[in-house]
């Protein structure tokens, strides 16, 4: 049987399709047009409950589904034996997984079994002129450098995509298509591993994820009892607070606050960053953060040439300034 | 405790963007002024497992694929701590994706013996596929837990804290396992002190090479290739804030945030 179509692995979130997901079919739809392919969904989980309709409603023409309650949990050995099993009952030309925590996992393992090879990290999936390679364009040497990759087996080809690059889809539920229930008797479904617990994150302010405003510090700020000053100017501005790795290495702030491509992705109105150099590394982590101002001592830092606003100078006399202006403003 | 701890020697990624080269027929990074360090979160790794070396009476083992340099971010692993080190080696090593490399790590893991827990950091700093820990666990068949930045041994069995996207779970697993690890406020890399840097620049590093591990270029084959890289052009069209004091420029952005709504 020739391969045919891309299939793209689903992921939940809190019992939804993740967003990831949305944006695999969004990315998906577009290139399975170029390649004149169908686009398939792969879902694994403890029941159906409308995610089916809900795969075929965000661009899927077939959804492959595995179910059983035994599957609620992620577990990386049952769900690679799985999904391998679907890989091979679709047997696509490329196969697409999340760029989140289970498809980081599952996507590498997938590709051992299916003895090919894989690209994590993607931003960009195109046809090749040879009409079948998918140069798939990701960033290395922390985003300093970007680069085109491909897969050397043509069949099928995988990728992993970096959240928050592709556009989803709107919900289309005029769309149809077939669900196709995947036999996984033969499945070995015993875990290996165990969810002990599952802790969401604590946060006495804003969420860094949900924030408006976001007021981030990194390497410049010099000393954890300094964070204080970004506390206090986010306290001003009802933001959240934010760190570079720089400052989590530096053991000043906890990893939870780290934002970054190994960080939290979030996309505020404003992201005010205050001695960050603006590696892109970090960077990739407010792409999509409409506006960014910076405060750094350094004229010839990076940051300068992605702000839109920019002062020079020593943070520890900017921020209290800043505060009480933002004080003043604000109150009316 | 028998932990293994594999790290990459990686040029160092802290170089400003400004010296960053590449050279595009090799379609590698080129070196310039910067020197070689051990991968960020390779170091966390190392971090991690002196952690649980102290705590569990265990035995650390470095290994290192990568040409003779590497031999330098082994030995200050040693002076951070840990109890063994090899450097694995060979012309037919050199230029392998994270498939080949997980490769021959497994062939080195598996001539060593008993081993309880591998680590390996989340994703290398120069290339940051993050794929080598996953492939190497499917290679090892034990479990593995990415993203990882606690670990605790009770009862024969390792918890794991995993960074998750908006909080953590904790996972529990048999012995052995791998796991991925990430950096935290509690995974500093300690520094190595000067003396113990001095008596691991005289001890013995073994080499490994293919014939040892019994590999053959065979065994070794890529699975990816880059077919480009290049810098992507960054367009500076900073507004920089003047002011007479630093006040008066806290004063001047501040109105003009208001100017343009972003405030």
């Amino acid at each position: 049987m020739e391969a045919r179509g891309i299939l793209v692995f689903g992921s939940l979130y809190d019992g939804k399709l993740s967003k990831s997901t949305l944006e695999m079919l969004g990315g998906g739809r577009k290139l399975a047009e170029t390649m004149g392919e169908e686009l398939f969904a792969g879902l694994i989980a403890g029941e159906v409950s409308g995610h089916d309709q809900a795969l075929i409603f965000a661009g899927a023409d077939k959804v492959f589904f595995a179910c059983d309650p035994a599957l609620a949990e992620y577990d990386p050995g049952v769900y690679s034996q799985i999904a391998v099993k679907i890989c091979r009952e679709v047997n696509p030309k490329l196969i697409l997984f999340a760029g989140d925590t289970m498809g980081r996992d599952l996507g590498p393992r997938v590709a051992n079994r299916l003895n090919v090879g894989i690209v994590t990290d993607c931003m960009e999936l195109n046809l090749d002129a040879d009409g079948s390679t998918i140069l798939m364009t990701r960033p290395m040497y922390g985003g300093k450098a970007m680069a085109v990759m491909t897969c050397k087996s043509t069949t099928p080809q995988m990728a992993t995509v970096r959240p928050r690059t592709m556009a989803p889809l709107d919900s289309d539920q005029s769309r149809t298509g077939e669900t196709v229930a995947v036999n996984i008797e033969g499945c070995s479904l015993q875990p290996v591993t165990k969810v002990v617990q599952r802790l969401k994150e604590e946060c006495d302010g804003i969420k860094l994820e949900d924030a408006e405003i976001v007021v981030s510090g990194g390497r410049g700020i010099g000393d954890a009892a300094s964070f204080e000053l970004i506390k206090e100017l986010a306290k001003e501005l009802k933001a959240a607070v934010g760190a570079s790795r720089a400052a989590v290495d530096s053991g000043w702030v906890p990893s939870s606050w780290q934002v970054g491509q190994t960080g939290k992705i979030i996309s505020p109105n404003l992201y005010i960053a205050v001695g960050i150099s603006g590696a892109m590394q970090h960077m990739a982590g407010v792409s999509s953060a409409k506006n960014i101002v910076a405060i750094n001592t350094d004229p010839e830092a990076p940051i300068f040439q992605i702000a839109k606003l920019g002062i020079v100078g020593d943070y520890r006399a900017i921020l209290p300034a800043l505060a009480k202006q933002c004080r003043e403003i604000l109150a009316g | 405790m028998n932990i293994v701890v594999c790290i990459k020697q990686i040029i160092d990624p802290e170089v400003h963007p400004r010296d960053f080269k590449i050279d595009s027929a090799s379609k590698k990074q080129v070196q310039g002024k910067s020197s070689l360090v051990i991968s960020p979160f390779d170091e966390n790794a190392i971090e991690m497992s002196l952690q649980l070396k102290a705590r569990t009476d265990g035995r650390v083992t470095v290994l290192s694929m990568g040409g003779n340099s590497a031999s330098d971010a082994l030995r200050k692993a040693v002076a951070m701590g840990v109890d063994e080190a090899q450097l694995l080696s060979d012309e037919l090593f050199s230029n392998l994706d994270s498939f080949g490399t997980a490769k021959v790590l497994s062939a080195a893991i598996n001539k060593l013996g008993q081993v309880d827990l591998v680590l390996c950091g989340r994703q290398a700093g120069d290339r940051d596929m993050g794929l080598v820990g996953g492939l190497l666990a499917e290679n090892l068949d034990v479990p593995c837990v990415n993203f990882v930045f606690e670990i605790a041994v009770s009862d024969g069995k390792l918890n794991m804290k995993r960074q998750e996207e908006d909080g953590l779970a904790i996972i529990e697993t048999p012995i052995p396992a791998l796991a991925t690890i990430t950096n935290d406020e509690a995974l500093v890399p300690r520094l190595a002190k000067v003396k113990d840097l001095l008596k691991a620049s005289r001890k013995e590093i073994p080499v490994l090479s293919a014939s040892a591990l019994g590999l053959s270029q065979a065994d070794l084959e890529d699975k990816t290739e880059v077919r480009e890289l290049f810098i992507p052009v960054r367009e500076g069209k900073c507004e920089i804030i003047e002011g007479d004091s630093l006040d008066d420029k806290a004063a001047n952005l501040t109105r003009r945030m208001r100017e343009l709504k972003i405030l």
